[in-house]
C-alpha cells in the first residue's frame, strides 16, 4: 500500500513538471516572434534607407564623372594650347614708374611722371631675336620725349656665341645693362657717374659678340663690340650709340666675366675710341659735319674698370668702379695738345631681403638698401664743378610682389664745388616691371 | 686701310664663329623634359635669374612668352644656350 502511493506522489510530481514544461515555451515563442517582426521592420526600413543613398551616391558619382571629364577634355585642350610656340613667337615686357621727391637744395619737391618702357621681343626660331625697347617720360617742360633704348638683333650662333647687331646697351660695367631698369635697380636712381650724363657708356650702334663659357663648373663671359663709339659733347664725351659715326675710326668695347663660385662675379671692363671734336652738324643729316677731314685732330678716349656682384639667400651686394681719360682732343698745330680730360666713379651697395627672419609677411618683404658712391673729373673747372660729388643713398624697399616695388630713400648729395649747397632728398618711387 | 682690314677680320672672326653653329641649334626646346633637365633647369633658374633680379613666378608667362624671355635673357645676361633651354624646360613644366 505504502509503495502505490509512492508511485502515485511520483506520477503526479512527473505531470506537473510536464505541463509546465509544455505550457512556458509556447509564452516565449509569442515574445520572440514580436520582436523579430520589429526586428525585420527595422531592417528592412534600413535597407531600403540605404538603397536611397546608395541611388544617390550613384547619382552624384555619375555627376562628378560628367565634372571630371569635362575638365579633363578642358586640361588636355589648354595643355595642347599653351604648349603650342609658334615659329615666329613674341613677348611684350618692360617696365613703368611713378616717384616723388623732395629735396632741400636747388631743385623743388616735385611728383616725378616716371617713364614707361616698353620692350617688344620677336624670336625666329631658335635662330633670331629681335628686341627693341623705348623709353616714354614726360620732359620738365611737359613735352613727350620718346628716346630708343635699343633696337637689336641677336642672331643665336652657338650655344656659347651670340652675334648682336644695332643699337644695344653698352656691355661696359654692370648697371646700365643688367640693373637699371627700376624694377630691378634698389635705389630710386643711378649711382653718382653712372646713367645719363655718367662716365658709364650707354648704349653703342655696331656689333657684338656675346656668349658665355662654361669652364668645368665655373662660368666665363664675355661681351666684346665694334661700334660707332663716344662723340664729344657739352659735358666732354656723350658716351651713348650714335646712328652714324662722325669719324671712321671704329670704338672697341667689352666685358669679360669670371663666376669662381656660382654666387660671385668678377668683371672687368674696356672701351678704347678715336674722339672727334665737337662740330656742327649740317642741316642735312646725310651730310658730314662741315669740318674738314685735314683739320681733325681725334683725341684718345679710353676707359677701363671692374665690378663684382654678390648674390646669396637674402643679400644682394655689388661695386663698381670705372676710370676714364681724354687725351689729345681739339689740339692743333697753333695752341698745341689740349689739356687732358679725366673721370672716375664707383659705387658700392648692399641689400638684404628681410625674408624669413620672422613670421610677418609684411618683414618678409621689406628690403633695407644702402649705397655710396663718387663722381669726379678733372683737367676742366667747370667740368668739375658740375660732376664732382659724393652720393649716399639710404632706403627702404617693399617688394608687393617680385617685380613691383615701393621704394622709399634718402639721399644725400655732397658737391665739391664751394658755390653749390649740398642737397639731401627725400625719395619715393612705385616701380612694376612686366 | 689699316682699319678696313681690322673690321673685316673681325668680321670674318665673327663668321667662322658663327659657322660652327648657326642654323644648328636643336629644337630640344620643343620636347618634353625629361626629369634631369627638369632639374637641371630648376637650380640654374634659381641661381642665374637671381643673380640681378627677383624670379618672377613660372605661371607669369605662357610657354610661348616663356619661350622668347629665356632666349632675351640669354642674350642679355650672356647664359649659355644649353643651360638656357634647361631653364626654358623648367619654366614650361612649371607654369601650368
Amino acid at each position: 500500500m505504502k509503495a502505490i502511493s509512492y508511485w502515485s506522489i511520483a506520477a503526479s510530481m512527473a505531470t506537473a513538471v510536464a505541463s509546465v514544461s509544455f505550457t512556458t515555451p509556447i509564452f516565449a515563442q509569442d515574445i520572440n516572434e514580436a520582436k523579430l517582426l520589429e526586428r525585420l521592420n527595422s531592417l528592412e526600413n534600413e535597407i531600403k534607407i540605404l538603397k536611397e543613398q546608395l541611388q544617390e551616391t550613384k547619382e552624384q558619382t555619375a555627376e562628378v564623372k560628367k565634372v571630371a571629364v569635362k575638365a579633363e577634355r578642358k586640361a588636355i585642350k589648354a595643355e595642347a594650347s599653351s604648349d603650342i610656340v609658334r615659329p615666329n613667337s613674341w613677348h611684350l615686357a618692360g617696365y613703368a614708374d611713378v616717384g616723388i621727391e623732395f629735396s632741400d637744395g636747388e631743385n623743388s619737391d616735385t611728383f616725378t611722371s616716371g617713364k614707361f618702357n616698353p620692350a617688344f621681343h620677336f624670336q625666329y626660331k631658335d635662330l633670331v631675336l629681335f628686341e627693341a625697347e623705348f623709353q616714354v617720360q614726360t620732359s620738365t617742360l611737359g613735352e613727350t620725349e620718346v628716346d630708343l633704348e635699343y633696337s637689336q638683333l641677336d642672331f643665336l650662333l652657338h650655344d656659347n656665341a651670340v652675334l648682336v647687331a644695332g643699337k644695344f646697351l653698352s656691355p661696359v660695367g654692370q648697371f646700365q645693362e643688367r640693373l637699371h631698369p627700376s624694377w630691378i635697380n634698389r635705389a630710386t636712381n643711378a649711382p653718382a657717374g653712372f646713367g645719363h650724363g655718367g662716365i658709364q657708356p650707354i648704349s653703342e650702334v655696331g656689333l657684338m659678340l656675346r656668349g658665355g663659357v662654361p669652364l668645368g663648373q665655373k662660368l666665363f663671359t664675355y661681351s666684346v663690340a665694334i661700334g660707332n663709339g663716344p662723340r664729344s659733347g657739352h659735358d666732354g664725351v656723350e658716351l651713348e650709340g650714335f646712328g652714324r659715326d662722325d669719324n671712321s675710326n671704329k670704338a672697341l668695347s667689352g666685358r669679360l666675366a669670371f663666376f669662381p663660385f656660382d654666387n660671385l662675379e668678377i668683371g672687368g671692363s674696356f672701351l678704347t675710341a678715336k674722339i672727334a671734336p665737337e662740330a656742327e652738324e649740317a642741316v642735312d643729316d646725310h651730310d658730314e659735319p662741315d669740318t674738314l677731314a685735314e683739320e681733325i685732330v681725334e683725341g684718345d678716349y679710353d676707359l677701363w674698370g671692374f665690378d663684382m656682384a654678390y648674390t646669396r639667400n637674402n643679400w644682394d651686394i655689388r661695386a663698381e668702379y670705372l676710370t676714364a681719360d681724354l687725351k689729345g682732343l681739339g689740339g692743333d698745330a697753333d695752341h698745341g695738345e689740349a689739356p687732358a680730360l679725366s673721370w672716375e666713379a664707383w659705387y658700392a651697395q648692399a641689400a638684404y631681403r628681410l625674408s624669413g627672419i620672422t613670421d610677418s609677411s609684411f618683414i618678409d618683404k621689406l628690403e633695407p638698401v644702402v649705397r655710396y658712391g663718387r663722381f669726379t673729373a678733372e683737367g676742366d673747372h667747370d667740368l668739375e664743378d658740375e660732376l664732382n660729388e659724393k652720393r649716399f643713398n639710404v632706403g627702404l624697399n617693399y617688394w608687393a610682389s617680385p617685380s613691383v616695388v615701393v621704394k622709399t630713400g634718402l639721399e644725400f648729395r655732397n658737391y665739391y664745388a664751394d658755390h653749390r649747397d649740398d642737397d639731401t632728398r627725400l625719395q619715393f618711387q612705385l616701380s612694376y616691371g612686366f | 686701310m689699316r682699319k678696313v682690314f681690322k673690321i673685316l677680320s673681325t668680321i670674318a672672326v665673327v663668321g667662322v664663329l658663327g659657322s660652327f653653329g648657326f642654323g644648328a641649334i636643336a629644337e630640344t626646346a620643343q620636347n618634353k623634359p625629361d626629369p634631369k633637365q627638369f632639374a637641371r633647369g630648376a637650380k640654374a633658374w634659381a641661381k642665374t635669374c637671381a643673380r640681378c633680379h627677383n624670379m618672377k613666378s613660372a605661371q607669369d608667362n605662357s610657354d610661348e612668352e616663356w619661350h622668347v624671355d629665356v632666349t632675351h635673357m640669354r642674350v642679355r645676361a650672356n647664359i649659355p644656350g644649353d643651360v638656357a633651354r634647361d631653364i626654358e624646360a623648367f619654366l614650361k613644366a612649371s607654369n601650368k
